[in-house]
């Protein structure tokens, strides 16, 4: 069983003010970028899976994508990773996990997808409360779970 | 009589308008479920559509899964149907679908410079002279606009290629959604493959227009003219 990793971005995404992402603005002067990191586990022939899951989650003409499990970015204050709850519905995992399905004669077998909203958010402030801020305005307690990095 | 089939994805919501805009210009339409489409479906139609909406919740990226599910059903179909000269059409999300296949010109289709959903109306420029989907369109004409995704961008040079080569149907009089060289439609060198961000399902009636007073066209609004074009090249 292997782990893949796609952490997927736009080639056109410019860093936006972060308190965008906010009912209420913060005084620091901070800006984010957000990723989409896909987690899959699969077996069987490693590089078709690769090959074939690229081909669905990255745009080549518009996207970067990193593959290695690093980062994608780097040099932020923190990172929010949030994804939908073990158990509640996620509508793009099964979109794509069907598509998969009713594939014929694949060399591999896909046997978990995690789907997961990464925002980089870049500044200085104080890390421990402005997590606390934008993981209370960005996640929802309802349907995700989140990380701070 | 022209046939035309018109393929329906989860999320697809312009279906009714578009076949009611292809009825009116003359032709058959059948609208076919991706889930229950076949080749068959495909090789009895001259005009394949994809009308606008959310296929698939715009999952991954807009039109990433209902191209898919589309290879996944019809496999080469629509190629060969393409191949052989038939026509196809996207509008809105359509017009993603068929980028996404390879149909039209190497381009994507990516959120709005705004980064937000925009509905607006857009004054475009009749740029192809090639293409008859826009043959019985002035120069320049106006239609509702309403995407998030729609902000043009290709591989460095393709657009400024595009434009040289014919492969631009129509640009954007004001680009507010950000797309290069103010690309609102793209067709295939041919003409026979068409996408355009704007609905011209939309504005099928004079009293479609925002302009209680517009008087361009007593009897149609400027979208009739996009299937009343095909329908003119394919009878």
């Amino acid at each position: 069983m292997a782990t893949l990793t796609f952490e997927v971005w736009s080639r056109f995404q410019v860093a936006e003010d972060a308190n965008k992402l906010l009912y209420a603005p913060v005084a620091d002067k901070l800006t984010y970028n957000h990723t989409r990191l896909y987690t899959v586990e699969c077996s069987g022939d490693e590089s078709a899976a690769r090959a074939y899951l690229r081909g669905v989650l990255v745009d080549p003409i518009s996207q970067n994508v990193e593959e290695s499990g690093q980062p994608a970015l780097t040099g932020e204050l923190l990172c929010i990773s949030y994804g939908i709850k073990k158990g509640a519905l996620d509508l793009e995992k099964e979109a794509i996990m069907t598509n998969y399905a009713g594939r014929q004669g694949l060399s591999f077998t896909l046997r978990a997808l995690t789907i997961t909203q990464n925002i980089y958010i870049f500044g200085e402030g104080d890390k421990a409360a402005l997590a606390e801020r934008f993981c209370k305005d960005v996640c929802n307690p309802a349907i995700h779970t989140w990380s701070v990095r | 009589m022209p046939h035309a089939l018109l393929l329906k994805y989860p999320g697809t919501n312009c279906d009714v308008e578009t076949e009611r805009a292809l009825s009116a210009a003359g032709f058959s339409t059948q609208v076919q479920p991706i889930a229950t489409a076949t080749p068959m479906h495909v090789s009895k139609a001259q005009l394949i559509v994809f009308s606008g909406g959310f296929s698939y919740g715009d999952y991954v990226m807009s039109g990433r899964l209902a191209q898919l599910e589309t290879e996944r059903f019809l496999g080469d179909a629509l190629q060969k149907h393409h191949a052989a000269g038939g026509f196809l059409f996207g509008i809105c999300n359509g017009f993603q679908i068929l980028t996404k296949l390879g149909i039209l010109p190497r381009a994507s289709l990516i959120l709005n410079k705004s980064e937000r959903f925009e509905c607006m109306w857009d004054r475009l420029v009749k740029v192809s002279r090639t293409c008859p989907f826009t043959q019985l369109l002035p120069d320049e004409f106006e239609l509702p606009s309403a995407h998030a995704e729609g902000r043009l961008v290709c591989d460095p040079g393709d657009a400024q290629k595009y434009l040289d080569n014919g492969c631009v149907a129509l640009q954007y009089a004001d680009n507010h959604n950000g797309s290069e060289l103010q690309i609102a439609g793209l067709q295939d060198p041919t003409g026979c493959a068409m996408g355009l961000m704007p609905h011209p399902e939309r504005f099928l009636r004079p009293r479609h227009h925002y302009d209680p007073d517009w008087n361009g066209d007593p009897d149609w609004g400027w979208g009739y003219y996009f299937f009343k074009g095909a329908f003119e090249a394919l009878k």
